[in-house]
C-alpha cells in the first residue's frame, strides 16, 4: 500500500482548503494510510460486510461446552487419556509443543484424567448443528451460525488474550490489533462516531490491557475508543462549561483549533498523536450529540430490548452492549469491541475449578443477548452486512484439572487449552448451518482444517473488503504469521 | 556455572537419554545452550537432534549407541574433551564459537554457515543453495553484531561499562551521549539538532516541576543566555531546588510505590489506611531534600527498625500501611508482590504455587520473602494536636509479633499450610548478597507511643479544655481531679522509667496517686449522679407532655427514655457508694495505670535486613530498576521495556549499556537522584528537537535509538495542574491531607493531593490515563475524543480561559497582537509564527467589520480556550 509522505505541502494544503470550522473530512494526515474519503474508496475487494461485532469472553470458554462438544468425553469420563484408543495421537509432545511459540517457558501440567461433559448438547434447526445447552439461544440461531472448531493458538496462559486480537505473543508487545487494521484500511463510515469502538472493560493488565484494542505504530488515531453503556451520561464533559457556548461557535473555536495544530504538524510530520488529536477534536465535536443518540436504548420497543434481555437483570448489562452494538454499526462504525467477562487478572471465564457453576452463570449472561442480537440483525435485514465473531484467548482442557494439594482445584474444572477451541460468527457474509473444521476426538488437537488466530483476522478483514496480504504499514515488517489466510470455506 | 557446564558435557559423553527422539525431547540442556548461542538466529529445522545426531536412528534410541553422533556432533563432543582436558569450561558456546569455521561434513560450507542458512552441519548432502549462499554474507554478519552485543546480565552485579569512543565526540556533552551516539553511528542515524530554546525550556519545566516557565522566565532565560552560555543549566539547577520538583516527581514514585488513599465502605477499611497522605508528603520532602533512593527504600520498608523514635521518618512505612489488605493473606502476597516488582523489577508471585518458570525463583523463596514481613502489622499512631486517630495520624508500620510462622503453602494454596515446615526469612539466593537478621529493641515511645511528650501535653489540654468548658460546678470539679490524677500519672511514669520503681520517692508518688484516683472517682460519681437525676426529672417531664398530646409513639419512646434514665440514676448511686466506700479505706501504692497502647519491645528486624540487602550495591537490581523508571519519565520510553519484569519473561533492553552505565552512576553519586536528573538533562541527548527526519524514520521509526527527542503526553495531573497554574489559580501549598472528591471538583490545589482511591478517582485526571489505583508501573499515553471533550467543555478549563484571557487583557490594554503572543507564551510558552498570529487575528475579529475595531470580549476567552485544546498544550515537546 503506497503512502504519501505527510509534508509540508499536505499541511498547508489541508489548512488552505477553505475547510472552515468542522466541515473537515478525515481526508488529513495520509501517511501510511488509505484515503478515506468515501466509504469504499480504500477496499481492495468488494466488501460483504460493513460492520464486525466482535465479542471477546475473557478468560477462556470451554469449546467442549460450547461449540464443540465431545460425546466421546462421557464415554470416557475418568478414564485417562491414555486409556482410550486415542492417547498416542493427543498425546504427542511433539505436536502439543509445536503451536506453542517457546515451549520451554511454558510448561503446563497436561491433565489426563477426562472429565465429561458438564452440560448436554443437542442439534438445532434444520443444520443441526450441535450446541451446549448453556446456550441455547445461540442454538436457535444455529441455521445462521458458522463454527469454526479448529482454532489454535501460542500462548497457554493469559497473555493469550493479546495474542487473539494481534497473533502476536505478549512478551513481543504492542502490536495492531485486528480493528485498528479495519480502521486504518476503512477509515470511517461515518464523522460522527469513532471507527473502532470498544464496549465493556477490556483485559487486566497481565493480559494485554489497552493493548488489546490498540492500534500500536498504526498509530493512536486507529486505536479502538473506550465509550460507557450508560443512557445516563453517557459521554462525560458532553456539554460546554460555557452555559453561552452555542455549537457553532464551538465550531468555529475547533476550526481555528484544527488549524493551529496543522501548522505545527509542518513542524513534526511524523507526530502520530497530533494526527490523531486533530482527529479526536473533530470527532469529540460530533460525539456530543451522536453518542447521547445512540444511547437512548428507550426509543427501541419493548419486544426488541426483551429480544436482547433488558428486562432480566442476568442480561441486561451484556444485552445492552449488544443492542449499543447493534445502534453503533447502524451509524455506520466499522469495528465494535464487545468485552464481557472482566475480574481483574485472567478473566470470568477462566474456570479452573467449578466449571459447571461458573461457566452455566456466565453463558447465561450472555447467550440471550449475543442471540437477540444475530436475531434483531437479521429481522432488521443487517445482518448479511454485520458479522458477529464470538471467541475468546483458547478453549479449556478435556481433562480435568487437579492440583496436588489443593482442594478447591480437584477436579471440577477445566485448564488453559491453546490446542484446539472454537469460535463462531454470523452473518456478514458467513454461511449459516456450518461447520468448519475438527478437533480430535476428545476435543484436545485442532486436527482438521487448522486456524491460527490470525486466519480469523484475515477472514475479517476480507469480508470487510481488505486484502490482509497487502495491509502494511511503512517501515515496519509483519511476519508471516500476522496476515493470517481467509477461511474461504466459510465463506457463503 | 562451571560446574553446572561440567555436568552439561558429562551427560553429553554418558548418557544420552533421549527416549523416542524429537525435538522436543533431546538432551535438554544441550538443546537450550545451543539455542541460546544462536538465539533469533537459530532457523527452525536446525533446532532439532538431527543437528548433532544421525537423524535416521532417532527412532526408537535408548541411548548414545543406538543415536550416534553426526561429524558434526563428533567434532562438538572431541572438542569438549579437549577442553577439559585443558581445564577449561567446556561450555556449549565456546566450543560453537571455536568450531564455527570448521566444515565438519566437508560439504565446503561452515559449520556457522551450515547452522545459519539451516542445512545440517553435519550431513555433506545438505548444503547451502546459490540464493542462501547470496545471503550468508549479512546473516554471518548479523550474526556476528548479535553475538559481540553487549551482555545483559540484569541478575549479576553491575559493572560500569566503558563510555564507548566515538568517531566524532563534538556533540556528547556527557557519557550518556556517547552511549547514544554510538547507537547512531552503527545504525547511520543522523541525529536533529537541538531544540529551539524555548521548546528546550517548556520540556525541562514540564520534566522537573510539572508546571509550564512563565512568560516572564522565558524571556528572561531568552534574554540570559544571549550572555551565559551556562544559562540552560543555572535553570536546571533552579528547577531541581524547587519544591514543585517533590511533587512531579513524588507522583510519579507514587505511581511505582502505588499510592493510594484508603478505600472502603463507611468505617470498613479495605486497603490502604486512613491519613495515608502522610506517606506521600514524606515522599515529597524527601526527594526535595535528595535523600538518597537507597535511604528512601530503608525507610519505608524499615524505619520503624531504623528510627523507631523519628515520627516524620516513620511516615516512610506508609509504603507498607498502603499494601494492608482486609484479607491477610491477600495482604502478604500484595507486599511481596509490589515490594519485588517496583524495586527489584521481577514477578516473583509465579512462585507461590510453583517454581518460577522463566527465573531462578523456588518456591520457598516466594515464602522467604513472604517471611520477611510475615510479622508486621499497621497501626496509627497519634500527631501533635489530635488525640483522635480517626481524625488525623500516622498510619505506620511494626512487627506485631516475634513469632509469627510462615507456613508453606502447597501448591500455592492458603488452606494447604504444611505446618511442618514453617518457613525462616530469607531472599532469593541468585541476586547473591547476604541478609543478616538482627532483632532491634525498641524505645518506650515505639512500645507505648503514648509516653510521647506531645501526647501527654495534648491530655492535659484536653482536661483543661473539658474544665474550661464545664458548666457546673461539680462537673469542674470533676475535670479538675482528673486532670490532677493525669499529672500525678505521667509523675509516677517517669519515675519508673528511669528504673526507680519501688524506691522512696516512688512510694510516696503512688500513694498520692491512689488518693488522688479516689477522689477523681468521688467527684466523678457525684457529677454522674447528679446529671442522671437531671436527665431523670427531663424525662419525666417529656412523659407528661406526651402522654397529655396521646400520641403513642411518643409516649413509648418517652417511657423508654425514663427507664434508661432510672437505670442510670441507680448505676450512678452505686458508684458513688462504691466510691465513697474506697475513699474510707486504707491508702495503699496499688494505683491503677493508664490505659495506653502498648505495642512490643522489639522488632525482629527482618525488614531492615531486607532492606539493606536491596540496598547493598551488589544487589544486581535495585539501582537499575530505579534508572530505568527514571530514564522513561525523562524519554517516554523505558530503557528496559517491561519496567516491572527485568527477569525471563520480561524484554530485553535498547541500551544495556547505557542502563548499567547509569545505575553505576547512581550509586557512585550516593544514590541522589537530582544528580541524576542534572545528568540527563543536561545531556545532549534530552536537548535534541523532536522534529522528524524522514530517512531516520525509514531505519528506526519507534525512535529506539534517540536520533530525536520524542513528543510525551502530559499526565492526567500535570495537565490538570497547569490549568490551574498558568491563569494563576493554583494553590500551591505543599502536603496536607488528602482532598475528598466532593471538593475536589473546585479545588485550586495540585492534582497530587486530590484523593485517589478506589471508586474515587478524579474523571478528568483519569480521562488522560490516569494511574490506576492497584498497580501503575508505567502509563499508557491514548489519543481519545473523551479527552478533548474534558479540555473543552469542562468547568476547569472554562475557569481558566476565563482568568487568563482577564489577566493578559489587562496586561495588554487593547493590543491585539501583543495579546496573542501573550496567550501562545503562557499556554505553549512559545511565539506565534506569522500564520498563527494571522489565524488568531482573523478569529478575534470574527464577525467584526473587516477586521477593524476592537474584537468583542468573549472572542478573547475563546482563543485562550482554543489554545488551551491546542495539542501542544498537553504535548511535551
Amino acid at each position: 500500500m503506497s503512502s504519501p509522505q505527510m509534508n509540508r505541502r499536505t499541511f498547508l494544503g489541508d489548512t488552505g482548503m477553505g475547510m472552515t470550522g468542522m466541515a473537515l473530512t478525515s481526508l488529513l494526515f495520509q501517511n501510511g494510510e488509505l484515503q478515506a474519503t468515501e466509504s469504499g474508496s480504500g477496499r481492495h475487494l468488494a466488501p460483504r460486510a460493513k460492520s464486525v461485532i466482535w465479542i471477546f469472553l475473557i478468560g477462556g470458554l470451554s469449546h467442549l461446552e460450547s461449540f464443540d462438544p465431545k460425546p466421546a468425553l462421557n464415554k470416557y469420563a475418568g478414564k485417562s487419556i491414555d486409556e482410550t484408543p486415542f492417547g498416542d495421537a493427543v498425546l504427542n509432545k511433539d505436536k502439543i509443543n509445536k503451536v506453542l511459540l517457546d515451549p520451554s517457558k511454558q510448561k503446563r501440567k497436561i491433565y489426563k484424567s477426562l472429565m465429561p461433559l458438564q452440560t448436554g448438547f443437542k442439534s438445532y434447526g434444520e443444520s443441526g448443528l450441535e450446541i451446549s445447552d448453556w446456550f441455547p439461544h445461540m442454538g436457535s440461531c444455529a441455521d445462521d451460525l458458522t463454527l469454526v472448531r479448529s482454532m489454535w493458538t501460542i500462548d497457554n496462559n493469559h497473555g493469550a488474550q493479546l495474542t487473539y486480537h494481534t497473533g502476536r505473543k505478549i512478551t513481543e508487545g504492542a502490536f495492531p490489533t485486528v480493528g485498528s487494521w479495519v480502521s486504518y484500511g476503512l477509515g470511517t463510515g461515518n464523522q460522527n462516531l469513532p471507527h473502532y469502538v470498544v464496549l465493556g472493560n477490556p483485559s487486566a493488565d497481565c493480559c494485554g490491557a489497552a493493548w488489546t484494542h490498540g492500534s500500536a505504530y498504526l498509530g493512536p488515531a486507529h486505536a479502538g475508543v473506550r465509550m460507557k453503556v450508560d443512557a445516563k451520561q453517557p459521554l462525560s464533559f458532553v456539554r460546554s462549561a460555557d452555559e453561552k457556548m452555542t455549537p457553532s461557535e464551538q465550531q468555529k473555536m475547533f476550526g481555528l483549533l484544527g488549524k493551529l495544530n496543522r501548522q505545527t504538524g509542518i513542524q513534526y510530520p511524523d507526530d502520530q498523536y497530533l494526527q490523531a488529536r486533530i482527529k479526536s477534536y473533530e470527532l469529540a465535536f460530533q460525539m456530543q450529540s451522536t453518542v447521547p443518540e445512540v444511547m437512548q436504548f428507550q426509543e427501541e420497543t419493548q419486544s426488541v430490548q426483551n429480544l436482547y434481555g433488558l428486562n432480566d437483570k442476568v442480561t441486561k448489562d451484556f444485552g445492552e452492549k449488544c443492542l449499543a452494538a447493534r445502534r453503533l454499526t447502524e451509524q455506520g462504525v466499522r469495528f465494535i469491541q464487545l468485552f464481557h467477562g472482566y475480574r481483574g487478572n485472567a478473566g470470568a471465564w477462566d474456570s479452573h475449578r467449578d466449571i459447571k457453576r461458573l461457566h452455566s452463570n456466565l453463558a447465561a449472561q450472555v447467550d440471550q443477548p449475543i442471540a437477540g442480537l444475530i436475531k434483531d440483525m437479521k429481522l432488521r435485514g443487517l445482518l448479511d452486512e454485520t458479522m458477529v465473531v464470538i471467541g475468546s484467548e483458547f478453549g479449556r482442557t478435556p481433562g480435568a484439572e487437579h492440583r496436588e494439594g489443593n482442594s478447591t482445584v480437584q477436579g471440577s474444572g477445566r485448564d488453559h487449552h491453546p490446542h484446539g477451541f472454537s469460535v463462531a460468527m454470523a452473518g456478514g457474509g458467513i454461511k449459516g448451518g456450518h461447520i468448519h473444521g475438527a478437533t480430535d476426538e476428545l476435543g484436545f488437537h485442532a486436527v482438521e482444517d487448522r486456524h491460527y488466530v490470525t486466519d480469523l483476522h484475515a477472514t475479517v478483514l476480507h469480508q470487510m473488503g481488505l486484502d490482509t496480504t497487502q495491509l502494511n504499514y511503512p517501515g515496519r515488517q509483519r511476519l508471516e504469521r500476522d496476515y493470517g489466510e481467509v477461511i474461504h470455506d466459510i465463506l457463503s | 556455572m562451571n560446574g553446572l557446564n561440567r555436568r552439561v558435557v558429562s551427560v553429553l559423553l554418558l548418557v544420552l537419554s533421549c527416549g523416542i527422539c524429537t525435538p522436543a525431547s533431546a538432551n535438554p540442556a544441550n538443546r537450550r545452550a545451543f539455542a541460546r548461542y544462536f538465539g533469533n538466529y537459530l532457523s527452525k529445522d536446525m533446532n532439532s537432534c538431527s543437528v548433532c545426531h544421525v537423524a535416521a536412528h532417532a527412532e526408537g534410541a535408548e541411548s548414545l549407541d543406538d543415536f550416534p553422533h553426526n561429524p558434526f556432533g563428533t567434532q562438538l563432543r572431541l572438542e569438549g574433551e579437549k577442553l577439559s582436558e585443558e581445564n577449561r569450561d567446556p561450555e556449549i558456546a565456546l566450543r560453537l564459537k571455536l568450531l564455527a569455521e570448521k566444515d565438519a561434513d566437508g560439504d565446503g560450507f561452515s559449520n556457522l554457515q551450515e547452522i545459519l542458512v539451516g542445512t545440517a552441519p553435519g550431513d555433506k548432502t545438505k548444503f547451502p543453495d546459490a540464493a542462501a549462499v547470496q545471503k550468508l554474507k549479512t546473516l554471518t554478519a548479523e550474526f556476528h553484531e548479535y553475538r559481540n552485543r553487549y551482555a545483559w546480565k540484569p541478575f549479576q552485579s553491575v559493572k560500569r561499562p566503558e563510555v564507548p569512543l566515538l568517531k566524532e565526540a563534538g556533540w556528547a556533552r556527557n557519557p550518556i551521549d556517547h552511549f547514544i551516539a554510538a547507537g547512531h553511528e552503527k545504525k547511520g542515524l543522523k541525529r536533529v539538532g537541538e531544540a529551539a530554546p524555548t521548546i528546550l525550556l517548556r520540556r525541562v519545566y514540564l520534566d522537573l516541576i510539572g508546571l509550564n516557565p512563565t512568560p516572564q522566565e522565558i524571556r528572561e532565560f531568552l534574554e540570559v543566555s544571549k550572555t551565559n552560555p551556562r544559562a540552560y543549566e543555572e535553570v536546571v539547577d533552579r528547577l531541581l531546588q524547587h519544591p514543585a520538583y517533590g511533587e512531579r516527581w513524588g507522583r510519579h514514585w507514587m505511581d511505582v510505590w502505588r499510592y493510594s488513599d484508603w478505600a472502603g465502605y463507611k468505617d470498613a477499611l479495605r486497603v490502604s489506611q486512613r491519613h495515608i497522605w502522610h506517606w506521600r508528603d514524606w515522599i515529597i520532602e524527601s526527594l526535595n531534600a535528595d535523600k538518597g533512593y537507597d535511604q528512601m527504600v530503608v525507610e519505608m520498608l524499615a524505619a520503624d527498625e531504623l528510627k523507631p523514635d523519628d515520627w516524620d521518618t516513620l511516615r516512610a512505612t506508609g509504603f507498607l500501611a498502603r499494601n494492608f489488605h482486609a484479607v491477610r493473606n491477600q495482604w502478604m502476597d500484595d507486599v511481596v508482590k509490589h515490594t519485588s516488582q517496583a524495586f527489584l523489577g521481577i514477578t516473583v508471585g509465579c512462585a507461590k504455587c510453583h517454581d518460577h518458570m522463566y527465573d531462578p525463583i523456588l518456591q520457598d523463596e516466594y515464602f522467604s520473602l513472604r517471611a520477611v514481613f510475615e510479622n508486621y502489622h499497621v497501626r496509627t499512631d497519634r500527631v501533635a494536636g489530635v488525640l483522635d486517630t480517626s481524625k488525623n495520624g500516622i498510619p505506620r508500620a511494626y512487627d506485631k509479633s516475634m513469632t509469627a510462622k510462615t507456613w508453606f503453602f502447597e501448591k500455592g494454596d492458603e488452606r494447604r499450610p504444611l505446618k511442618d515446615k514453617s518457613i525462616p526469612p530469607g531472599v532469593p539466593k541468585f541476586l547473591g548478597g547476604t541478609y543478616e537478621v538482627q532483632p532491634v529493641s525498641l524505645p518506650l515511645v515505639a512500645s507505648q507511643p503514648a509516653q510521647r511528650d506531645f501526647v501527654k501535653q495534648d491530655f492535659i489540654a484536653q482536661m483543661r479544655g473539658a474544665m474550661a468548658q464545664a458548666k457546673q460546678p461539680e462537673q469542674r470539679l470533676a475535670a479538675e481531679s482528673a486532670l490532677a490524677v493525669l499529672e500525678a500519672q505521667f509523675a509516677i511514669e517517669e519515675i519508673e522509667a528511669a528504673g526507680k520503681k519501688k524506691s522512696d520517692g516512688w512510694q510516696t508518688a503512688a500513694k498520692n496517686l491512689v488518693k488522688l484516683q479516689r477522689q477523681a472517682a468521688l467527684e466523678d460519681a457525684k457529677w454522674k449522679l447528679m446529671s442522671a437525676v437531671e436527665k431523670q426529672a427531663q424525662a419525666k417531664k417529656t412523659l407528661a407532655k406526651a402522654e397529655k398530646n396521646k400520641k403513642k409513639s411518643a409516649i413509648t419512646k418517652a417511657k423508654q427514655q425514663l427507664k434508661k434514665a432510672d437505670q442510670q440514676h441507680k448505676a450512678a448511686e452505686t458508684s458513688l457508694k462504691k466510691a465513697e466506700e474506697a475513699s474510707q479505706a486504707k491508702v495503699t501504692a496499688k494505683y491503677t495505670p493508664r490505659k495506653q497502647p502498648t505495642y512490643p519491645k522489639q522488632s525482629s528486624g527482618r525488614r531492615l535486613a531486607f532492606a539493606r540487602w536491596l540496598t547493598e550495591k551488589n544487589n544486581p537490581l535495585t539501582a537499575r530498576v530505579a534508572m530505568n523508571h527514571i530514564w522513561l519519565r525523562h524519554f517516554g520510553q523505558p530503557i528496559v521495556p517491561t519496567v516491572n519484569e527485568f527477569g525471563g519473561n520480561g524484554r530485553e533492553p535498547m541500551h544495556p549499556a547505557l542502563l548499567d552505565w547509569l545505575a553505576a552512576e547512581l550509586m557512585q553519586r550516593d544514590w541522589s537522584m537530582k544528580e541524576m536528573h542534572r545528568l540527563i538533562v543536561t545531556s545532549a541527548t534530552y536537548r535534541m528537537a523532536g522534529t522528524g527526519s524522514k530517512e531516520n524514520s525509514q531505519i528506526d521509526p519507534d525512535n529506539l535509538y534517540l536520533w530525536k527527542k520524542s513528543a510525551r503526553r502530559m499526565e492526567g495531573e500535570i495537565v490538570r495542574d497547569n490549568l490551574l497554574s498558568i491563569p494563576g489559580r493554583l494553590d500551591a501549598q505543599v502536603g496536607g491531607p488528602d482532598i475528598s472528591n466532593e471538593q475536589a471538583q473546585d479545588s485550586l490545589r495540585k492534582s497530587i493531593y486530590l484523593r485517589h482511591a478506589h471508586e474515587k478517582l478524579v474523571e478528568f485526571v483519569q480521562i488522560f490515563d490516569g494511574p490506576s489505583v492497584s498497580e501503575c508501573y508505567m502509563r499508557d499515553t491514548s489519543v481519545q475524543p473523551h479527552q478533548a471533550l474534558a479540555l473543552a467543555n469542562s468547568k476547569l478549563s472554562f475557569l481558566a480561559s476565563e482568568a487568563l484571557a482577564a489577566k493578559i487583557e489587562q496586561q495588554t490594554t487593547g493590543d491585539v497582537s501583543a495579546f496573542i503572543e501573550e496567550a501562545f507564551l503562557s499556554i505553549l510558552s512559545r511565539l506565534p509564527n506569522k500564520e498563527e498570529q494571522k489565524l488568531c487575528r482573523e478569529f478575534l475579529f470574527d464577525g467584526t467589520e473587516g477586521g477593524k475595531g476592537t474584537p468583542p470580549q468573549d472572542q478573547y476567552q475563546k482563543l485562550i480556550s482554543v489554545l488551551f485544546n491546542h495539542n501542544d498544550f498537553v504535548t511535551i515537546r
